[in-house]
């Protein structure tokens, strides 16, 4: 028998189980990413004439208009709030609820069930804690005495982004809360008890081992937190009525590309969410890479 | 000593008591959403949310059933959950396989594009993707979503695969080889049998994102026939008309069959998010 055709036979191996996966995922999500790139350079309706090379007009358009600029604000505003509050809440809970008690167990999965629930019925529920004479918050005002702080949350472009956050915020919890109780119940026993008995204050406990000790949750949480705050869509799309101030990347840019036909804009505006992106992930994919989190 | 039960037990109390209030502050969204679906608008509008309902009324589930057609919608969600959840298992379990088990030249390469899709945004390329889907004519079909779906979840669900898969003794595998068994029959008798747990914790992950879709449901479908229950619910909102009760219904009917699952398999959709660290 030839050696180097069996040799070479083994090493097609692989490559067959992966034929599957590769073709769906090259064709709709490889080839598309390279696709936008280059439609980002051409001017197009998406019907008729083909797309014409245009040089960089669409992005010269978008920056002297300013509306990406308010898109990114927008995504920023939703990052500054997603990220650390779910972290922050999320890890207090983990410390509250960190013993396996039924009680606790019971209470986790209320925080949890947000992460079961859709954006499409969040933004019917949230509407309706948001909304101006009926709504949840008015209602809560009204029992308070203080109906005159009620407004309409949503059409104002001053608070939509933030009221829209909160439910960002409400949803996000649960992530977080998973990965510290984890990381919290990982912590060995000895080594709190040690500080019981040098008289270790909770606070102090919390800051010098709680804290440090769980770090490697907090990267993934604030990594993960950081990235899907670029693919914030549904809700901004669902609960602000097509209004540019409240627009984040995600929706601008299908409103380009499906309201307005303008393909190449479109197409620009995720050649910058692009950037942006690979802009969080590259450090945190080298920081897994370091930590062996992702082997070889 | 007494004493000291009883404080405990009072301080327990309370401590189980402040949590019930903020859970309860947490999960209004959800509560109050349930009490609209059980009373009718003319009720809510006139009593408010809070007042003790009267027998509760659940006809709003029976009237946007028929009214918002959410049969339709509901069969279209489950068609395209279950085949796109079967297809993306089948598919991650192929790749991480080879990712796991095999060194070969641009082993690395190939990861890292995989990994690409796990960061980028999905409108960044929604534009070909759709232009695409048409061309291929299977803009607005099952196909279509379903095609979607599984390049979608791909990523993830190969990591999560590969990360198991890795975990599994060499020292079998070797043996199944030297006893002369094929590659695919490794895969078949040894691999999937242990990674049964793993596979359920993917399934009720990718259940739940699947069903709870609303942007490539948008995005690939524009008509009744093959738009799933997120787009069916979207249809009661925003009527000018005040519906509180309709959108209630819809929404708590939509959420059922992802709720279920979740109540059922806490435990291993728990494990799922874990071992998804990198996701």
């Amino acid at each position: 028998m030839n050696y180097r055709k069996v040799g070479m036979k083994r090493a097609l191996v692989p490559w067959l189980f992966l034929l599957l996966p590769l073709i769906i995922y090259l064709t709709i999500i490889a080839y598309p990413l390279v696709a936008s790139i280059v439609l980002s350079f051409t001017e197009w309706s998406g019907m008729g004439k083909p797309p014409r090379y245009t040089g960089l007009q669409n992005y010269a358009f978008l920056f002297s208009s300013g509306s990406i600029l308010t898109a990114i604000k927008n995504n920023l505003i939703w990052m500054a709030l997603c990220v650390p509050f779910p972290a922050i809440i999320g890890f207090s809970l983990a410390y509250i609820l960190r013993n396996n008690s039924r009680m606790n167990i019971f209470f986790r999965s209320l925080f949890y069930i947000p992460m079961v629930i859709s954006n499409a019925v969040m933004a019917i529920m949230w509407l309706h804690v948001y909304a101006p004479k009926h709504g949840l918050i008015a209602a809560i005002l009204d029992i308070l005495a203080l109906p005159q702080f009620s407004k309409s949350f949503l059409t104002d472009p001053n608070s939509a982004i933030i009221a829209i956050s909160i439910i960002g915020i409400w949803h996000g919890i649960g992530f977080p809360l998973i990965l510290y109780l984890a990381a919290i119940q990982d912590i060995p026993q000895d080594l709190i008890e040690t500080a019981d008995l040098d008289g270790a204050s909770t606070w102090c406990k919390i800051v010098n081992i709680i804290i440090p000790f769980v770090r490697h949750a907090t990267v993934v949480v604030v990594a993960l937190g950081t990235i899907l705050a670029m693919k914030v869509f549904d809700l901004v799309y669902l609960m602000t009525g097509g209004y540019y101030k409240n627009d984040v990347m995600g929706t601008y840019l299908w409103r380009l590309a499906f309201e307005h036909y303008q393909m190449g804009r479109a197409s620009a505006v995720a050649v910058i969410q692009f950037l942006l992106v690979s802009a969080i992930v590259i450090p945190y994919l080298k920081w897994q890479y370091r930590t062996g989190e992702i082997e070889q | 000593m007494i004493r000291r039960h009883t404080v405990r037990i009072i301080r327990k109390l309370l401590f189980f008591v402040l949590l019930l209030f903020l859970g309860v502050m947490f999960l209004s969204p959800l509560i109050s959403t349930v009490l609209a679906g059980l009373r009718t608008d003319a009720d809510l509008m006139r009593n408010g949310l809070f007042a003790l309902p009267e027998p509760p009324y659940l006809g709003g589930f029976g009237k946007v059933w028929e009214e918002g057609d959410l049969g339709t919608y509901m069969r279209n969600s489950f068609i395209v959950t279950l085949v796109a959840l079967i297809g993306t298992v089948i598919c991650a379990t192929l790749g991480a396989y080879a990712l796991s088990q095999y060194t070969f030249r641009f082993k690395n390469v190939v990861f890292l594009v995989f990994m690409m899709g796990l960061f980028f945004p999905p409108q960044v390329y929604i534009v070909p993707v759709y232009f695409l889907a048409n061309t291929l004519r299977i803009y607005n079909t099952y196909y279509g979503l379903m095609a979607v779906h599984i390049a979608y979840q791909l990523p993830f669900s190969m990591l999560m695969l590969r990360g198991f898969f890795r975990t599994i003794p060499t020292s079998f595998i070797d043996a199944a080889r030297i006893d002369g068994a094929s590659d695919l029959h490794i895969l078949w008798r040894i691999i999937l049998p242990l990674s049964l747990p793993v596979l359920g914790s993917l399934s009720i992950l990718l259940f739940t994102w699947i069903w709870n879709d609303f942007f490539w449901a948008l995005s690939m479908s524009h008509t009744k026939d093959t738009q799933t229950i997120m787009i069916g619910i979207s249809a009661f909102r925003g009527r000018l008309a005040y519906n509180w009760n309709s959108e209630a219904a819809s929404s708590l009917i939509s959420m059922f069959p992802p709720l279920v699952i979740f109540f059922l398999f806490q435990k291993l959709f728990i494990k799922g998010i874990r071992s998804g660290g990198i996701k």
